[in-house]
């Protein structure tokens, strides 16, 4: 045990040295093993020897480079010298074209995990790890927590650890420009905006400070001037109308500025850029949260000494404005300074990660079935390498040639895993299931390729060289003797296959396990009721913009409500801000309170969504009233203000549905009383895995302020017939011709959406689960039926000698089941670890959930029997007297 | 020393390399008295010096390779081999060698012949 450490330690020397010497030095050792007596001077022997190699190598290896001392001309035995390298290439495709299906598997084996975590690394490289397009981006913050008032972006001015500020405001406005009305992304920023983020005009200029005094000006971007104006050379100085109003146009962005998106833009996507109106005075209403704030902090400060100053501005807030600018328990308002790299990466980021951590498992899963072939591929090679040796070739250079052949395939499994990778990178965009972030420019690039050929090179060197490296045995003669019989597999290579095989098990189970708690989760969401009806109703998102009072809104979309429900085939019609699953996974909408007060008594922490909304809408959805009744016309137009609330709202507050009809709340700042005539169902409004929000409804007339959202909701007896679209649009377009109505789409449209996220990862986890699944089950047919084949005389005598074919067969699957009991437990304690990765992603139900646990580990070891079984029929069907004549 | 006593002083050749390092020295001298394994001359110069392993392999083989490099000792003849596995390497002094042991040797009684006096001269006093 010693002397083999001993051994392996002198490969620390230089081939010359350990050729020439290696064996002498070994035997030295040995026999001064040997000879000493008591356990003190073989411990000094011990210590002093293993410590003194390694000094011993280096200075060897001085020597060599430096060349102190004179030893002859160097006759470079197994040198490795260019020559060599191509004379190794040359003889490695060789031997590579003589063994094809060893090969082919090996390449494909790689490139289909290297393809696959190059993916995945590419997106999270570029969508996390790059930095943002920007000057200066890593000192970019936004303000976190939400939108904020005027007030907030006024008193940040005063803060010295920030340079600059910019505020912006996204919202979608209609314009009207030669043929139907379009609807487009405009976002208004304050004066530093558009330089914070650099960006600079194509044409024009940018906006400067006397914009802000006169509004009505417009910088378009670069996609919107091609795709809106057929990029016009004289777009400079036209007049466009936009919501009803004049603004002209001063300047063209450059191609190349990208918008920061999420929390600023809504995906990034802006068509006009126009100056914020500081005149409009509810914009300092410190109840107004329209702006998103960003700033960019003075070098060389930390985002905790911007935060002590902003703490300090939201104290001050706080004290000024009590009512408004404190939360529940009277703290101030928090106003976070947070990096923007972080924010607009951190909804994807832990995503990301669970996505890059499969993909790893299942890369490791290929390799360890590369090592399989390695392995196996070795054993069958001992004869040529011992042949080799015996005709003069060195251990290094027999090393040389398995290294040149392992890194021709990691080279040619590199090249196959990039060019899935760009295969996969499509897919996965043209899906870009979670919306991902900065994903415009991603492709493979340099940087990507250095990653993949170090991904390939490192795991073909680790997975395929090591176990090659066996094939140089050490015994020459008993390897030139070559006998078949139990010779080729030691007990180590068995015990090597049989941890590969246990390995490839547990973490196969690891992904299965995790693709079944996904898939479960996505099929419970599923089961859910959304609480609305989904057949046969449509809905129209429209924009009513330029309205210039509540009266007007709902007069105007009153109009269109009836010129829906006018339609043949529609039978009801009604509107609201918004509609069930348009707004999944993002609660930024509409009208929300957490004001709430009944008789006098406050409640703390309730976020309550006031949903002002048609008498039709909740016949349109077939949403019932689980008590009580909906306001009738009259009610709706005057005092008190009437109101349904949501039955866990009444629930919450009143303790019961029939408990809460008749009663009066005190709802907003304000605490406007409004009269509770009846319960509604729930609903799950942000879709089927949220929890249904606490509504209060009430009726459209009382909106009290104008908002650019009506989403229109029509429902339909039947099948909607053809060009049904297009009749929609029109009904719409009847009563209001300047209206854009860019989306016409289903219920059960919107409701896929909202799962297709659950979707997704259930069928990318569910394909990672069933290739990890399908190669750990090659990996242990392959051991078995290797076993078997070498075991193959000693079965022919077993059964010739009498025993059972069913014995034989129960003997080699249970050996493949024993591995995959024994992977199967450890790929338990995988999967109980990785399960507070995807704890997030799953719905209703824990990582630990034994039935899916258990469900997986079934799954494998049907999988495992089968795949020992096929070997097991061949181990039975050995035919003795053919085993016996071989002899 | 008493094993010094075989060998006869020659003319002094290699100066350069005097002194010798005492593990050279004791490698040298237990060659000189015949051909021996990597082995056969750690045991050697263990009973020799009298302490523990003075070597340890890879560094004998190391002080071997640059002593044969210099010219001091070589590969003996596999007939001159004594004892011990037939198969091992074994190494004698060659002429080169031999010559600057003798020179190292004189050396040493010289500065010795100095020394005893002086020691003498001193514990009288």
């Amino acid at each position: 045990m010693v002397l083999r450490l001993y051994r392996m330690m002198l490969w620390l020397l230089p081939g010359r040295v350990r050729s020439e010497d290696g064996e002498e030095i070994a035997w030295v050792f040995g026999e001064l093993l040997r000879t000493r007596r008591g356990f003190v001077s073989h411990g000094l022997l011990v210590v002093k020897a293993f410590a003194s190699l390694p000094w011993i190598a280096a200075l060897e290896w001085k020597d060599r480079f430096v060349g102190s001392s004179p030893q002859g001309p160097d006759r470079n035995p197994g040198g490795w010298g260019m020559s060599q390298w191509t004379r190794n290439l040359r003889y490695a495709l060789r031997t590579l074209r003589r063994s094809p299906a060893f090969a082919f598997t090996t390449v494909i084996l790689l490139g289909l995990g290297v393809g696959a975590v190059t993916t995945i690394f590419t997106v999270v490289d570029h969508v996390v790890l790059r930095p943002l397009p920007y000057p200066a981006a890593e000192r970019l913050l936004l303000i976190d927590n939400g939108s904020h008032s005027g007030l907030v972006f006024r008193e940040l001015q005063g803060i010295a650890t920030v340079e600059r500020w910019g505020a912006a405001r996204s919202e979608t406005a209609n314009l009207v420009w030669e043929g139907d009305p379009i609807r487009i992304q405009e976002t208004k920023v304050s004066e530093d905006f558009l330089s914070l983020f650099g960006a600079r005009p194509a044409l024009g200029r940018l906006l400067v400070p006397d914009d802000f005094a006169d509004p009505n000006v417009v910088v378009i971007s670069h996609g919107a001037w091609q795709r809106i104006f057929g990029s016009a050379p004289d777009i400079l100085g036209r007049t466009l109308r936009v919501d009803g109003a004049s603004v002209m146009v001063v300047g063209v962005l450059e191609e190349a500025f990208v918008p920061p998106e999420e929390e600023i833009t809504y995906g990034g996507v802006t068509d006009f850029w126009r100056p914020i109106d500081w005149s409009f005075e509810d914009l300092f209403d410190p109840e107004t949260h329209i702006l998103e704030i960003v700033g960019r902090m003075a070098p060389g400060l930390t985002l905790a000494d911007v935060n002590l100053e902003v703490d300090r501005v939201a104290a001050d807030l706080a004290r000024r404005h009590p009512d408004q600018m404190t939360d529940g328990e009277g703290n101030p308002y928090p106003i976070p300074a947070a990096s923007l790299q972080e924010i607009t990466t951190r909804r994807v980021r832990a995503g990301l990660g669970l996505l890059l951590g499969a993909v790893s498992i299942l890369l490791l899963v290929a390799c360890l079935n590369v090592a399989h072939l390695f392995l196996a591929r070795g054993l069958g090679r001992v004869r040529e390498m011992a042949v080799r040796r015996a005709l003069g070739a060195g251990t290094s250079s027999l090393i040389q040639q398995l290294l040149v052949e392992s890194l021709v395939l990691g080279t040619a499994g590199g090249a196959v895993g990039v060019g899935l990778a760009k295969l996969g990178l499509e897919s996965f965009l043209a899906l870009n299931p979670g919306r991902l972030p900065r994903t415009g420019d991603v492709a493979v690039d340099l940087r990507i390729l250095g990653f993949t050929a170090a991904v390939s090179v490192g795991t073909v060197l680790l997975f395929g060289m090591v176990p090659a490296l066996r094939s140089i045995g050490h015994d020459l003669t008993n390897d030139l003797k070559g006998s078949s019989r139990g010779s080729t597999s030691g007990r180590g290579a068995g015990r090597m296959r049989g941890a590969l095989v246990i390995a490839e098990v547990a973490l196969s189970l690891v992904l299965v396990a995790q693709a079944g708690l996904l898939l479960r989760s996505f099929m419970r969401a599923q089961t859910l009721d959304p609480g609305i009806r989904v057949g046969g109703v449509w809905t129209i998102p429209l924009n009513p913009t330029g309205v210039a009072s509540p009266e007007e809104y709902v007069l105007a979309m009153d109009e269109v409500e009836a010129s829906l429900a006018a339609v043949p085939g529609v039978s009801s019609a009604g509107y609201s801000l918004t509609l069930p699953f348009e707004m999944t996974g993002r609660g930024r909408c509409c009208w929300m309170t957490s004001r709430l007060s009944v008789d006098g008594e406050g409640f703390q922490g309730l976020r309550l969504l006031l949903q002002p909304v048609t008498e039709g809408f909740f016949r349109t959805l077939d949403i019932p009233m689980v008590s009580g009744r909906i306001w009738d016309e009259g009610e709706a137009v005057g005092e008190p203000w009437p109101a349904v609330i949501s039955e866990v709202l009444a629930i919450e507050i009143f303790g019961s549905a029939q408990a809460a009809v008749g009663r009066t709340m005190g709802v907003g700042g304000d605490g406007t009383q409004v009269l509770v005539t009846g319960v509604s169902g729930d609903t799950h409004h942000f879709g089927l895995d949220q929890d249904p929000p606490l509504f209060v409804y009430l009726p459209i007339e009382k909106l009290p302020f104008t908002i650019p959202m009506a989403h229109m909701a029509v429902s339909v007896q039947g099948e909607a017939p053809p060009g049904w679209a297009r009749t929609l649009r029109e009904a719409v377009w009847e009563v209001a011709p300047q209206m854009p109505a860019p989306t016409v789409r289903s219920m059960v449209d919107w409701i896929e959406r909202s799962t297709a996220r659950r979707r997704f990862d259930s069928a990318l986890f569910g394909t990672f689960g069933v290739v990890a699944l399908l190669l750990a089950a090659a990996g242990l047919y392959g051991t078995l039926l290797f076993t078997v084949g070498q075991r193959r005389r000693e079965l022919g005598i077993r059964i010739a000698l009498g025993a059972g074919r069913g014995s034989v067969e129960w003997g080699v699957v249970s050996k493949g089941v024993t591995l995959a009991i024994l992977g199967s437990g450890l790929g338990l304690f995988g999967s109980w670890g990785m399960g507070r990765f995807i704890e997030s992603r799953l719905f209703g139900l824990e990582p630990t959930d034994p039935g899916t646990l258990l469900g997986a580990v079934a799954v494998l070891m049907m999988a495992a029997f089968l795949a020992s079984w096929l070997p097991a029929r061949r181990a039975a069907r050995v035919d003795p007297m053919e085993v016996l004549r071989e002899e | 020393m008493e094993a010094c006593g075989i060998l006869r002083p020659g003319p002094m050749s290699n100066d350069s390399h005097l002194p010798l390092a005492p593990r050279d020295l004791l490698i040298l001298s237990v060659l000189a008295e015949g051909p021996l394994h990597g082995y056969g001359i750690i045991k050697a110069v263990e009973a020799r010096s009298q302490a523990g392993v003075l070597l340890d392999p890879a560094n004998l083989y190391r002080v071997l390779r640059r002593m044969r490099g210099l010219g001091w000792i070589q590969e003996a003849e596999p007939k001159a081999v004594v004892a011990g596995d037939t198969r091992r390497r074994t190494y004698e002094v060659a002429p080169e060698g031999r010559t600057l042991l003798a020179a190292e040797l004189a050396r040493l009684e010289r500065l010795l012949d100095q020394a005893r006096p002086a020691l003498a001269r001193g514990r009288g006093e």
